[in-house]
């Protein structure tokens, strides 16, 4: 108290100022209609202007938070356009499969390691078992396919890579009906090569390249990339197709992990069939 | 010295008649009205202290503003040169003015009118702005300004000339 008497004093003719200042000015714009006016339309641009400052702020830290709950709305939504598109390709009868009607689940999830220099390139995501994440769940992004769960603990999930000179994929050329399988030959991290499309396919370079309804892990229709390149080798029937990945793999950060529910069932009664 | 002189007390009440009943009758250009109260703090005393000086103003302007119907406008400006009367004093008289010498009237009519000149402009800058009271309006607070100015320091002058004490 004694502290604050002397700061007081020290800065008398200040502290006088302001308040003979401030008294005078709550007179002016009190007693005077025009500086009334005035003062009213500032204080309330002002007001404005300070909480939309504060709002800004708040909602700066809550970006986090909010990019999350984006993501699980995004997820669903994926779920949901999975399934439309599932069922529209039945009706088509683009493929064939027992699972109709079957959902996917769609998980969201975030990328905690990339490794793309290798030629058994892995990518570790922050999902597990505790998550329902299982292997042979299909992983994408946003952009296209990302690669296929191959290991999982409890909280996190190995997933190998497009990338990966062992990842093999079920895609076929978005225009028409022929299916091939997606490779990545270890040479360039934004291109892989896509087999077995008969040389009596019509295609052309910027051709859509999206996953196959044959596999059993990725719903149909994903983007996965455009033709860049393609050429018929000798004594070949089939072409070999360079694919220019619609996803930058050295750059990925939030991804989603779909589960396809019926996987087990559709492959345990394919499996009767090889037997 | 911080107890009110009778000769302060007769220049507030004298000062305070002369610009409500005589100066403020007056209608130059039909819009200008010279604005001396600042010869208050022209013939304050160096030695007053600040807290004196501020009240004293204050309450001439406030008082001033009620006859004239002027809000608190002059009780602002007035509060505030008189706040910073020290600085201005220094702006005229150099920074070794001291402020326990008797007055500031040992200065030669030059730094006399300077300082003069440095009160009315700072009242007059400050007056304006509460009158306008919009920033976005600095054009005609410059211009008010400009156009009141010649006129209240040639006044103030005059009686600053005729009225103030002599040179010892």
């Amino acid at each position: 108290m004694g502290r604050l008497l002397e700061l007081l004093f020290k800065w008398r003719s200040e502290v006088l100022l302001i308040f003979l200042v401030l008294l005078a000015l709550g007179l002016t714009v009190t007693q005077s209609s025009h500086q009334k006016a005035v003062w009213l339309s500032s204080s309330g641009n002002l007001m404005g202007s300070i909480h939309r400052f504060t709002n800004n702020t708040a909602a700066y830290f809550t970006l986090k938070k909010r990019n999350n709950e984006l993501q699980e709305e995004n997820a669903e939504l994926r779920a949901s356009l999975y399934q439309a598109q599932f069922e529209k390709a039945l009706i088509d009868g683009s493929f064939a499969t027992s699972d109709t009607l079957t959902p996917y689940e769609v998980i969201p999830a975030k990328v905690v390691k990339n490794s793309v220099l290798r030629k058994r390139n892995y990518i570790t995501l922050n999902k597990g078992s505790q998550q329902g994440v299982t292997p042979d769940m299909a992983v994408i992004s946003d952009q296209g396919v990302i690669g296929i769960v191959e290991q999982v603990s409890e909280n996190y999930a190995t997933v190998m890579s497009l990338l990966h000179e062992e990842s093999s994929i079920n895609a076929s050329i978005k225009e028409s009906s022929y299916f091939g399988s997606l490779v990545w030959n270890g040479k360039k991290l934004d291109h892989c090569q896509l087999y077995d499309i008969p040389k009596t396919a019509s295609i052309q370079i910027g051709d859509s390249i999206v996953t196959g309804g044959m596999s059993s892990i990725f719903p149909p229709g994903i983007l996965i990339g455009q033709i860049s390149q393609f050429s018929v080798p000798q004594n070949s029937s089939f072409y070999t197709i360079e694919v220019s990945l619609n996803n930058e793999m050295p750059n990925l950060s939030q991804v989603y992990i779909i589960n396809h529910r019926n996987q087990t069932e559709r492959r345990t009664l394919e499996s009767l069939n090889d037997e | 010295m911080n107890e009110l002189s009778p000769m302060a007390l007769l220049r507030f009440v004298a000062l305070f008649l002369t610009q409500v009943f005589i100066l403020s009758q007056i209608q130059w250009f039909d819009a200008v009205s010279p604005m001396v109260l600042v010869l208050f703090l022209y013939w304050t005393p160096l030695e007053r202290d600040r807290l004196w000086s501020m009240l004293g103003a204050f309450g001439l302007g406030l008082l001033t503003d009620i006859a004239l119907d002027t809000v608190a406008f002059n009780a602002i400006a007035l509060t505030i040169a008189a706040y910073l009367r020290p600085a201005l004093l220094r702006l005229s008289y150099g920074s070794s003015v001291s402020f326990h010498t008797d007055s500031q009237f040992s200065g030669t009519i030059g730094q006399n009118l300077l300082y003069l000149f440095w009160l009315v402009l700072t009242h007059h800058l400050i007056f304006f702005v509460i009158e306008v009271f919009e920033l976005g309006e600095a054009f005609v607070i410059l211009k008010e300004t400009v156009f009141h100015l010649p006129f209240s320091f040639l006044v103030a002058a005059v009686i600053a000339i005729l009225f103030s004490p002599q040179k010892r």
